[in-house]
């Protein structure tokens, strides 16, 4: 518990909930005051967030009682549901959990794709909105900042985000283990097809200097260059850009072979045997296998390429591994911190009734200090600070270890007894 | 203190290499550590070979243990140097490796005298010594990187693409074999120059007059990498051509030069 709250996470994602539901829960950034309204009115939230993306739908919020269905009943309801049909479909988890949850959702370990780099600034943004609208107060807006800090912790201790998952990171891969740098790099697109335009898409996002597309028709490679912001070229001048480029991408619905090991020989002769990665995702494949045997040329097709993603995913899962056990130390870390608030305003008023205690203190004595020096009216002043700071170490210490386990009656206790005692005094 | 210094540049590289080759997992401390071996490696070795000039007054080449030993340090200063953009703890872990063996084998060897002869104080001496080592050495560092490069291409050839990750790419590497050749060969030019110049001031002989085995090979290695440097700079070859001829180059100079001198004992008859 936090104070007399609990933190609780309530939602649903792409492992509880087929795609339509997630469509029709998902909450447009314009409608969320609303959302924030009605689960203050309807679910009793004190502190609420938010976070709506194409493979969940979650609210993490502060509430009197973490057994109450009102978040699910909220959800149901305002997206014209009866809340049974919604209910085998959401997920609950309080306290350390919901704190665990929203780390592991933030980390990336819970995401379709493990380790994308997108759900961090996704939570990013739930939290700010959520602060726009007023709706995170003491407990949650902190949150924030831990959430960060332990995303961050995954990335950089654990390979996550590293290794490549899809088909279009693992031609970066290839192209990198070639090329390293690929900001001076030319590509070369060769046919339309959709895995080639992924491929060549991975490699404008890491800056590649100039892509080139050619088509059987002049006019298509045209158009596909317009989408690309890229130069198309006549598929008859292919030799002489073969010569010229880097990595050539090769994706046509060609029954044969249109680059073989007698076309490719001159072109590489030409080149000096400066490495040329052609990456043929066509399928009847159109480069044939023996080019790969060329000095300088450097053949993969679609099964190589699946094979890297392959062993990326194995990699992330066992990055996984490590950053679960990171993300549970730090959930119940967390936790037991934003407990530990709720002790603030107790201290607060602690720290207040002692220095109250000492103002009066000093007063009663006024008449006899007024005839000290000002250098000893400095002394008596520090020492009186300090005996009071003293005297409060340990109320205050043990306000936090009881707001830490939620003692809130312990904490009241203690309040009165030290008012009492400040009173008495 | 000299052995001491070298023993510990040695225990160093194997640390070096064994934190920069080993799989160690996500450590973010690894590479530092890697890293802090290879300074201590080099300042042990640097200081080994500055009290033998302290102390004797000479550079450490009077025989072919010192002599490996030399290019060992010059093997361990360019892996502080050589750093591919990305992705170079493995061929650091190669250098150091390359170093320790090095080191190893000049710890190994036997020494001969360290009297310091009266015609190696020749202005030519100094010069002839420090630019043939760096050649060689240059040479050293060109082996270890195109050996990295022959396995990144070769792992690229035969589909072997787990873990190709960690490696440098293979442009990165054929840049630093293009770098150290060209260093190597300047060197070498510098130090046969300045060996010629030591000679004639000498009253020595000239060339075809009596050349003992060491010079021919030297003039064989430097027509050698002569034609690496005219392919890569002049004719743009690139890849494994450029980097066979840097691993057969090194490793033909250490069968050629080491059975040389393990039979006449010294550098020149």
């Amino acid at each position: 518990m936090i104070g007399q709250l609990e933190l609780v996470s309530v939602g649903l994602n792409h492992h509880t909930a087929p795609v339509d539901l997630r469509e029709r829960l998902s909450i447009s950034p314009e409608r969320l005051g609303e959302h924030f309204n009605g689960l203050r009115e309807s679910a009793g939230t004190v502190e609420s967030l938010i976070l709506s993306t194409c493979n969940r739908v979650e609210v993490y919020a502060l509430v009197p009682s973490a057994h109450d269905q009102g978040i699910g009943n909220y959800l149901a309801r305002a997206h014209g549901l009866r809340p049974p049909a919604l209910e085998q479909h959401l997920y609950t988890r309080q306290g350390p959990e919901a704190v665990g949850h929203l780390f592991r959702v933030a980390s990336s370990l819970d995401s379709l794709v493990l380790g994308e780099p997108q759900i961090l600034g996704q939570v990013k943004q739930a939290f700010a909105q959520a602060s726009a609208h007023g709706a995170l107060g003491r407990v949650m807006q902190p949150l924030l900042r831990r959430t960060l800090s332990v995303a961050k912790r995954v990335r950089s201790e654990t390979r996550i985000g590293r290794d490549s998952v899809s088909v279009g990171s693992a031609g970066v891969e290839l192209a990198r283990s070639l090329f390293g740098d690929l900001s001076e790099r030319r590509v070369l697109l060769i046919g339309a097809g959709e895995m080639g335009r992924l491929v060549c898409q991975s490699l404008l996002s890491k800056g590649v200097e100039e892509l080139l597309v050619s088509t059987r028709t002049y006019t298509n490679a045209v158009s596909l260059a317009q989408d690309f912001g890229a130069t198309a070229i006549p598929i008859e001048q292919l030799d002489s850009y073969l010569e010229r480029v880097d990595i050539a991408v090769v994706s046509t619905s060609a029954r044969h072979h249109l680059l073989t090991r007698a076309r490719m020989l001159p072109i590489l002769k030409k080149r000096r045997y400066r490495p040329l990665l052609i990456i043929d995702l066509s399928v009847p494949r159109n480069v044939a296998p023996d080019v790969h045997e060329l000095d300088g040329a450097f053949l993969y097709n679609v099964d190589d390429l699946s094979e890297i993603s392959r062993e990326g995913l194995e990699k992330r899962q066992m990055a996984a591994k490590q950053a679960e056990v990171l993300v549970a130390r730090e959930a119940a870390r967390c936790y037991r911190s934003l407990g530990a608030r709720t002790a603030d305003p107790v201290i607060a008023s602690l720290t207040h009734a002692a220095e109250a205690a000492r103002l009066v203190e000093l007063e009663r004595s006024a008449q006899v200090l007024s005839q000290l020096t000002p250098d000893q009216q400095q002394v008596i002043e520090a020492m009186t600070r300090a005996m009071f700071k003293r005297y409060l170490h340990n109320a205050i210490g043990r306000a936090r270890t009881l707001a830490e386990v939620g003692d809130t009656e312990g904490l009241r206790v203690l309040q009165e007894s030290f008012n009492s005692e400040v009173e008495d005094d | 203190m000299h052995l001491a210094l070298l023993l510990v540049a040695l225990l160093a590289y194997c640390a070096s290499a064994a934190f920069r080759i080993a799989k160690w997992g996500p450590r973010p401390w690894v590479p530092k550590a890697g890293m802090a071996c290879a300074v201590l490696a080099v300042l042990a070795h640097l200081s080994a070979i500055g009290w033998v000039w302290a102390q004797e007054g000479r550079i450490p080449v009077s025989d072919i243990g010192d002599s490996v030993a030399l290019i060992s340090a010059g093997i361990g200063v360019g892996a502080l140097l050589l750093r591919p953009k990305e992705r170079g703890e493995v061929l650091a872990g190669v250098l150091s490796s390359l170093a320790a063996v090095l080191l190893g084998v000049g710890l190994l060897l036997p020494s001969a005298s360290a009297e310091t002869d009266a015609v190696l104080s020749n202005v030519f001496f100094p010069i002839h010594a420090l630019a043939t080592f760096v050649g060689i050495s240059s040479f050293a560092l060109s082996f270890g990187v195109s050996a990295v490069f022959l396995l990144v291409r070769w792992r690229l050839k035969r589909k072997r693409l787990r873990g190709l990750g960690g490696l440098p790419s293979m442009e990165s590497l054929d840049q630093l074999n293009t770098r150290c050749v060209v260093l190597g060969f300047l060197s070498l030019t510098l130090g046969i120059a300045a060996g010629g110049g030591w000679a004639s001031a000498n009253g020595a002989v000239g060339l075809g007059d009596g050349l003992g085995p060491v010079v021919w090979i030297t003039l064989v290695l430097w027509a050698w990498y002569a034609v690496a440097v005219l392919l890569r700079v002049v004719g743009g070859w690139r890849g494994k051509i450029t980097a066979q001829l840097s691993v057969f180059g090194f490793a033909g100079m250490l069968v050629s030069l080491g059975s040389v001198q393990l039979i006449i004992q010294g550098w020149h008859p």
